[in-house]
């Protein structure tokens, strides 16, 4: 199934525009997504991800699945997709 | 360290001096507490907003002028002639510590001057001169007269530009030409008493009683801010409209009047584009973060385009709202409202409700003065603009808000008029956070986010979110379409953000940044500056006192719970199609539930929303409060 990405972390990120439309398998998660970009995509994926060996969002850092942020679900990064799901990466901060 | 009041009654010209009373300094803490306990006291139930009677009052924060963290700020407190009800608005830049190295506290206006006037105050030098010759000008063009006239180009100056003069129900109030108290009309109160503006020049000092520890409370508070690395660079690096990238991923920025909340291209209304391409940071007196911003357009139909901001608030209700991304159209539109003197979200609230109405023919060619409001028409969203200032035309009718422009159109618009008890909505799509539905619902002065902002319930950091399930005591605190835990969220924030107005403390520093400021820190601050002992419980009850009073002022005007505790008809009558597929995540049935367990919570009445007697009684509040709104 394809799934469609939006990295909005960086202002060349945001700014420049990159987006992702990845061909996951038919019961992916959100890590599954998150490991494809680091395989596909490492520098692009980089500032979202905690530095090291695991796969963890740096702490302000908001993750919507189809504008909801899955990392406050009990499921996080386990969270389930389906066909046509848009992923958001983005700052959490806002307003003012 | 207990200042200087200065009655100003325009009508006769008088001016008198009173010392602020230690009494009202500890048991309201100073600028917005202090406001809401003398507009009380001044005012009387169905006042006209912009009778000579109805007062005017500037309240420099108790911590303005010190060393204290992000601490410039003054409350504005009138009647609003928006809402017909309390009005409280708050404003940064310099005016508020120059007030104060002059030696005033407080401004209160009184009365109606035969003539336009201005106020000037050199250190202990006080008078009225002549502003006939200033009236018409823009703020800009009014600032740059009054410091030639005057020859000092280090005057600060407080202005209303034309909009005020012309009685506009959202004129604002200028401080040093780009700060903005904004929301509710209070440049239109300044306008109606004859009032251009205040010019103030202070050379003197703020004197604390200890003077040590304030410098070891107010410095760890500086760096504790200063070290939230995350905090402080977005907030330098943006603005406030870091937040436009994730409002409008998640579906609520508010796009074509709230109809949606998605724009295409939406990233060129990002802090970080407007930082890349326009803007630089600037900041407020005694600020550790920065967050504003001052722009200049080089190239394009906009060049030569300069002013502070853009905001979030202006990018999303002059930009998005309307259905543009052009991000010099805006800053445009932003400088307009600057300098004609209009709160930039209602201004953009009335021209995107005008081009509903116009989508839908409710307004024709033939009704607009020619004018195409089809979206994203910036060229005749500057025109509207200057007609709106002027009451020029089709400008004339939106100047009066779009509650009453609603009334006048008729056929169905009333739907399609974002706003509650007068006052247009800020800009957050609440239908997709519980927190801000109830804020905004019970607001006092009507739906927007300056009173209560409740970002901890996006829990946007894992101590955010801790913070978020301690006060409310549920891990569905950062749920935020779940109404659980939300009246506990929101009355906690109304405490926080009421303590930190009254110390002249920006409120954005209590949410961006959160625990570095928090009723200790600012109970500590008090103490060391004032003498007066302060505890942060004691602190926090003072916030509620406040909250309760201007509560108190809304409900001697006669008005129910069901009139004073409402969201914008759209919100809870409508889906959002970009929020959860269009789901109803916010109803009647569902804001009704919230209220009704604050009101348990804050001990008033659950049917009628009136605080209880015994309520009252514990929080200190006198007879004359208690007799006026029927407590039981």
């Amino acid at each position: 199934m394809r799934v469609h990405v939006r990295l909005m972390v960086t202002r060349e990120q945001i700014v420049r525009g990159r987006t992702f439309d990845l061909d996951v398998g038919a019961s992916a998660t959100v890590t599954d997504v998150l490991r494809e970009l680091v395989v596909r995509e490492r520098d692009v994926i980089g500032p979202v991800l905690v530095p090291g060996p695991g796969l963890s969002v740096r702490p302000g850092l908001a993750l919507l699945k189809n504008g909801v942020n899955v990392l406050h679900s009990p499921e996080g990064l386990e969270t389930r997709l389906s066909e046509g799901d848009n992923l958001s990466f983005i700052h959490g901060i806002s307003g003012g | 360290m207990l200042g200087t009041m200065l009655f100003v009654n325009l009508t006769d010209g008088s001016i008198e001096r009173r010392p602020v009373d230690r009494g009202l300094l500890r048991d309201y803490l100073g600028g917005r507490g202090i406001n809401a306990r003398l507009l009380w006291d001044l005012s009387r139930k169905g006042m006209d907003p912009l009778s000579p009677e109805a007062p005017l009052l500037f309240g420099t924060g108790t911590l303005a002028g010190t060393f204290a963290p992000n601490s410039g700020r003054m409350t504005v407190t009138c009647k609003s002639p928006a809402t017909g009800l309390y009005l409280k608005t708050n404003v940064g830049s310099h005016a508020a510590p120059e007030l104060r190295f002059a030696g005033y506290d407080y401004l209160i206006f009184q009365g109606k001057a035969p003539h336009p006037v201005y106020l000037w105050i050199d250190d202990g030098e006080v008078s009225l001169r002549d502003a006939r010759g200033l009236w018409g000008l823009d703020t800009r063009t009014a600032d740059r007269r009054i410091k030639e006239e005057l020859g000092d180009d280090q005057i600060r100056t407080v202005l209303i530009g034309p909009a005020g003069e012309n009685l506009v129900v959202f004129a604002s109030i200028m401080a040093s030409i780009y700060r903005a108290a904004g929301r509710g009309g209070s440049g239109a109160v300044m306008g109606s008493k004859n009032l251009k503006g205040i010019a103030v020049r202070g050379t003197g000092d703020v004197t604390v009683a200890d003077p040590e520890g304030f410098m070891n409370v107010a410095l760890a508070a500086r760096r504790a801010i200063r070290e939230d690395e995350y905090c402080w660079t977005r907030s330098f690096e943006f603005g406030t409209a870091q937040g436009i990238i994730g409002g409008n991923e998640a579906g609520t920025l508010p796009h074509r009047n709230f109809q949606d909340g998605h724009i295409a291209d939406g990233y060129k209304l990002s802090g970080e584009y407007v930082s890349e391409k326009f803007a630089h940071p600037e900041a407020c007196s005694s600020c550790v973060l920065h967050c504003g911003r001052f722009s200049r357009v080089k190239s394009g139909p906009y060049a030569g385009t300069f002013t502070a901001g853009p905001e979030y608030e202006t990018l999303a209700s002059l930009g998005s709202k309307c259905g543009t991304t052009d991000t010099a159209a805006v800053i445009k539109a932003g400088e307009l409202c600057n300098i004609l003197g209009m709160d930039t979200i209602s201004a953009g609230s009335l021209i995107s409700f005008a081009m509903e109405c116009y989508e839908r023919g409710v307004l024709t060619a033939k009704t607009t003065d020619g004018l195409d409001l089809s979206w994203g028409n910036t060229e005749a969203m500057m025109i509207l603009l200057e007609k709106m200032a002027r009451r020029e035309g089709l400008g004339d009718l939106l100047a009066n808000g779009s509650r009453a422009a609603a009334k006048t159109l008729g056929h169905g618009s009333e739907a399609w008029a974002i706003q509650a008890k007068g006052l247009e909505q800020s800009m957050v799509d609440v239908r997709g956070t519980m927190s801000y539905a109830l804020a905004f619902a019970l607001n006092p002065r009507g739906p927007d986010h300056l009173t209560t902002e409740c970002l901890a319930e996006f829990g946007y950091t894992p101590e955010v979110k801790r913070l978020a399930e301690e006060i409310t005591g549920t891990p569905k605190a950062t749920d935020s379409i779940s109404p659980e835990g939300k009246p506990r969220m929101v009355a906690w924030h109304e405490e926080i953000y009421a303590v930190t107005d009254c110390l002249g403390i920006c409120v954005f520093t209590d949410t961006w940044s959160y625990t570095r400021i928090n009723f200790e820190n600012m109970a500590a601050m008090f103490t060391a500056a004032t003498g007066i002992p302060l505890s942060a419980d004691e602190a926090r009850r003072i916030g509620e006192r406040i909250i309760t009073l201007e509560r108190a002022f809304n409900l001697r005007e006669g008005l129910t719970r069901e009139e004073l505790d409402v969201l914008p008809r759209r919100m809870v009558s409508e889906g959002s199609p970009t929020l959860r597929n269009g789901e109803r995540t916010l109803t009647p049935e569902k804001l009704d539930g919230m209220l009704r367990e604050y009101y348990a919570l804050r001990k008033w009445d659950p049917k009628t929303g009136i605080p209880r007697r015994e309520t009252l009684e514990r929080l200190g509040l006198d007879s004359t409060v208690k007799d006026a709104i029927g407590a039981r």
